[in-house]
């Protein structure tokens, strides 16, 4: 019988008793039960010659004669994962003003009312600002307009259009402006007819729950959103809105809800996550649940998607679709909190409305809350736009996740991210513990949970059908 | 922490290596108090653990289960693994 030596591999014991195991090369394996691990740690021969066949193939073992390839093999995949994830596409994301017309209890950037002065871009800042994208970017130029509330500076977004136009060819940017959508208008509509502009916009679990969290002075925001979604369709053809969901304590029995309201809204995608607990939404919501009670909503709101799927209505949830694709080294599976190195700076870049840049969304948060000076890279306004990039530098450095304490043994190490801006506002510094990181518990379980519905290959299928 | 019990527990130095219990310790933090004592042959691990949660010895016990299997993978696979990522961090010129 062949001699057979181990290749490097984590494990984790599923709530099954089964026993997941994975490479450097990102390959997933599923052993029956602990007995099978001891055989496999232990003494290899003592395995089915199935199995020894499977592990074989995936690279988790080697017979002495082609132990030299399969090091070899996994090398490669291995550094092909983390170019993938070092050379992806950077998203450029713009905060036009701070102002916004909601007030939003899990708020993260503290926004100001909308009739406040000094905080928005000015328009006489877009020279620059295009400038200095096309200094960090090359194209195509993915492009966020965050807020405050973006439409409330929409003649900023007009006139950066027009002067991007000039700059770059038309077909060589797009633009997601992330909108409650209160404030769209028909001169709104108007101009985005023909160009290649897409809205995010939020719809929370259930009307009940949207209405609390996401508060206007009218106390209607899922009902206009609703209308103004009908209304974008009804202009720019479907597809030109995707959804996000932030789940609160109020939403956690919403789960039919949301998927009806999609569904009636003929909506076919969403991205369903815990509220977050960056910025100024700790104090106010960051404890609102826990990640057991979020992945009991999510499970039920995920079967239920299943199921409707089966039934042959196409309806994606990106947040799961995300995590599958991680597993699985699918080649568009970006996605900058499971990054490792980790995506902050070299995946995403932010420009405030003071012209700050930010390595991404969630750092400007943790600027405006703790004023963390280090976070600010650069400013667009400044001559010859240098950026200090020593600190994302060491931020970067510590993320790559086989060199993370916590992380290290972790079996979901090549598919997850080790976030360093969230650990950094939750402990100080961008490795934190991950044994009571929220971060850390939410990927886990989602991984997990995929695992779980691959179980059924009737999910899997669904699944596959995404890709 | 109050109304807590202390849960006392004794491992041989022979057969689990300090690390071992240090790394099923760090995931240990978010469910209980600990500390780790050294009486000479053996290490005590001492738990501060409220009436209700009754399970921590079994959480324990099975994380370092798997630290100690962990340790004789890596006797077999760590300077191999040390080597690939070494390799893949060259030919990307990290």
């Amino acid at each position: 019988m062949a001699s057979y030596s181990l290749l490097p591999f984590n494990f984790r014991q599923l709530k099954d008793d089964s026993v997941l195991i994975s490479n450097l090369s990102n390959i997933y394996h599923i052993l029956p039960n602990q007995n099978d691990l001891k055989k496999l740690i232990n003494n290899i021969s003592d395995l089915d010659p199935e199995s020894i066949k499977i592990l074989e193939r995936k690279l988790f073992i080697s017979t002495t004669d082609d132990f030299e390839a399969k090091v070899q093999l996994t090398t490669s995949s291995f550094t092909k994962n983390i170019h993938k994830d070092l050379s992806s596409p950077r998203l450029i994301m713009i905060v036009p003003t701070l102002r916004c017309d909601h007030h939003c209890t899990y708020c993260q950037v503290s926004r100001v009312n909308q009739d406040v002065d000094g905080f928005d871009l000015p328009l006489s800042s877009i020279p620059s600002l295009i400038d200095f994208i096309r200094k960090i970017e090359s194209p195509p130029y993915k492009i966020e307009f965050q807020g405050g509330e973006p439409l409330l500076a929409f003649e900023f977004i007009k006139e950066f259009y027009k002067q991007m136009q000039e700059a770059v060819f038309v077909d060589e940017f797009s633009f997601v402006i992330a909108t409650s959508l209160s404030l769209i208008n028909e001169d709104i509509l108007m101009w985005c007819v023909g160009k290649n502009i897409n809205f995010s916009t939020s719809i929370d679990a259930g009307k009940k729950a949207h209405n609390r969290h996401r508060k206007l002075i009218t106390k209607d925001s899922f009902e206009r959103t609703q209308k103004n979604i009908q209304r974008v369709d009804n202009k720019l053809g479907k597809g030109k809105i995707g959804t996000v969901t932030t789940v609160t304590h109020d939403g956690l029995s919403g789960f039919d809800e949301l998927v009806d309201t999609h569904l009636a809204l003929g909506l076919s995608e969403m991205f369903v996550r815990p509220v977050s607990s960056y910025g100024f939404a700790i104090p106010k919501q960051a404890k609102d649940i826990t990640i057991d009670e979020f992945m009991a909503f999510y499970k039920k709101l995920i079967y239920r998607i299943m199921e409707e799927n089966k039934k042959g209505i196409h309806i994606i949830e990106h947040f799961l679709f995300i995590h599958f694709k991680r597993l699985i080294n699918a080649k568009d599976g970006m996605y900058v909190d499971l990054m490792a190195p980790a995506g902050y700076a070299k995946n995403s870049m932010l420009i405030d409305y003071t012209g700050n840049v930010f390595g991404s969304d969630e750092a400007r948060m943790v600027y405006r809350k703790h004023g963390f000076e280090d976070l600010i890279i650069g400013n667009i306004n400044e001559k010859n736009q240098v950026l200090d990039t020593t600190f994302s530098e060491n931020m970067l450095v510590n993320s790559f996740n086989f060199d993370v304490p916590g992380c290290a043994d972790c079996v979901y190490q090549g598919s997850c991210g080790s976030d360093p801006i969230y650990h950094l506002q939750e402990f100080g510094e961008p490795i934190g513990n991950k044994s009571n990181s929220r971060f850390c518990q939410l990927h886990k379980s989602v991984f997990d949970f995929v695992f779980e519905l691959l179980k059924d290959d009737s999910n899997k299928s669904v699944m596959e059908g995404w890709l | 922490m109050e109304g807590a019990e202390k849960l006392i527990l004794h491992y041989s130095k022979s057969s689990i290596s300090e690390l071992a219990l240090r790394k099923a310790l760090y995931w240990i933090t978010d469910s209980s108090a600990w500390s780790l004592n050294d009486l000479g042959d053996l290490w005590e691990v001492l738990f501060e653990v409220d009436d209700a949660d009754k399970k921590i010895k079994y959480k324990f016990e099975r994380l370092l289960n798997d630290y100690v299997l962990r340790e004789i993978l890596d006797r077999h696979t760590n300077d191999l693994k040390q080597a690939i990522v070494r390799k893949s961090l060259k030919d990307l010129s990290i």
